[in-house]
């Protein structure tokens, strides 16, 4: 069973590859949640999504950006 | 690619007016496609979105060349389409500043997002220094000529080349970052077109006449270009 922290980041490395992807979730969640992306819980997805948003939106434009969003919370059942 | 090839292949196999001819006449179809497709592209961002007008402005820069490119195929079947020089000066100027502001606010995008390459901080900075360091050495000459002549045209394309050259590595490390990922191809695309660049000015300093090498080298710059454009809207279909 993946974790939340998984999930998100299979979502981003198809776009970002998998350094990146691995890079911006452990980044945004220190930033955002004040833990470890490992740590995450489902809960505390939406924040670290939110706070993905700027990232995604400057490569991917709104639209795609979302649609991202979108998906991870679908995987989720968020 | 297969275009540039035929570019350099028709280099030969045709005489030099029909080589011109042909050159001209691919050089023309490759910029207004890039064009276009820039366009397209810029149309699937959003407004505020930060590369909307990083791919707008390469519309607009491959569609000031194909203007005078297009006009200048033009001059080919009527000798008196021409457009006047002052015209065509400020249109070079205009798509030199348009492409080189583009690559430029590229760069600044990715830094913006704060993700950052595989590399040391150290390895970064020196590689990113090296890049500049070729692209002054490249453009620096004609730059120095076109000072001294106080050709204002070739002043501006060659600043723009310098700065475009100087932006090959700075586009190249988001490509290694993102490797593996979709937007990996537009990056590296982008980048690579800068190199087809770096080595049509490579080429002009040692043989400063329109060569099938040339033409070809001009060619796969545009293409990639044009590529990259695709890239980005393959990334976010």
């Amino acid at each position: 069973m993946m974790t939340p922290a998984e999930v998100v980041r299979t979502k981003l490395s198809q776009y970002l590859g998998p350094f990146t992807a691995k890079n911006a979730v452990q980044m945004v969640a220190k930033q955002s949640i004040g833990a470890d992306a490992e740590q995450m819980t489902r809960a505390q997805v939406p924040v670290l999504i939110d706070a993905l948003g700027p990232t995604l939106r400057t490569l991917l434009g709104k639209v795609t950006a979302e649609k991202l969003a979108a998906d991870i919370r679908k995987e989720l059942a968020l | 690619m297969l275009a540039a090839v035929a570019t350099l292949i028709g280099g030969y196999i045709f005489d030099p007016e029909t080589a011109a001819r042909f050159h001209r006449f691919l050089l023309v179809l490759a910029v207004i496609a890039t064009s276009f497709s820039a366009f397209l592209t810029s149309a699937k961002f959003s407004a505020g979105d930060r590369l909307l007008v990083c791919w707008l402005l390469v519309g607009v820069g491959y569609f000031l060349a194909a203007v005078r490119h297009g006009v200048r195929l033009a001059s080919f079947l009527d000798s008196s389409i021409a457009l006047p020089s002052p015209v065509n000066s400020a249109l070079a100027i205009a798509q030199n500043v348009a492409i080189a502001v583009a690559l430029l606010l590229f760069v600044l995008a990715w830094r913006a997002t704060g993700l950052t390459a595989p590399l040391s901080t150290a390895a970064q900075t020196f590689t990113i220094l090296a890049g500049i360091a070729v692209a002054v050495l490249v453009g620096g000459y004609p730059l120095l000529q076109a000072t001294a002549k106080a050709e204002p045209i070739i002043l501006i394309s060659t600043l723009g080349d310098i700065v475009g050259l100087s932006l090959i590595v700075p586009l190249a490390l988001p490509a290694l970052a993102m490797r593996g990922g979709l937007l990996m191809h537009t990056w590296i695309y982008l980048a690579a077109s800068e190199v087809a660049w770096l080595l049509y000015d490579l080429w002009w300093a040692v043989q400063p006449q329109s060569t099938p090498i040339l033409e070809a080298f001009r060619l796969a710059a545009v293409l990639l270009a044009f590529i990259a454009t695709m890239a980005q809207r393959r990334a976010m279909a």
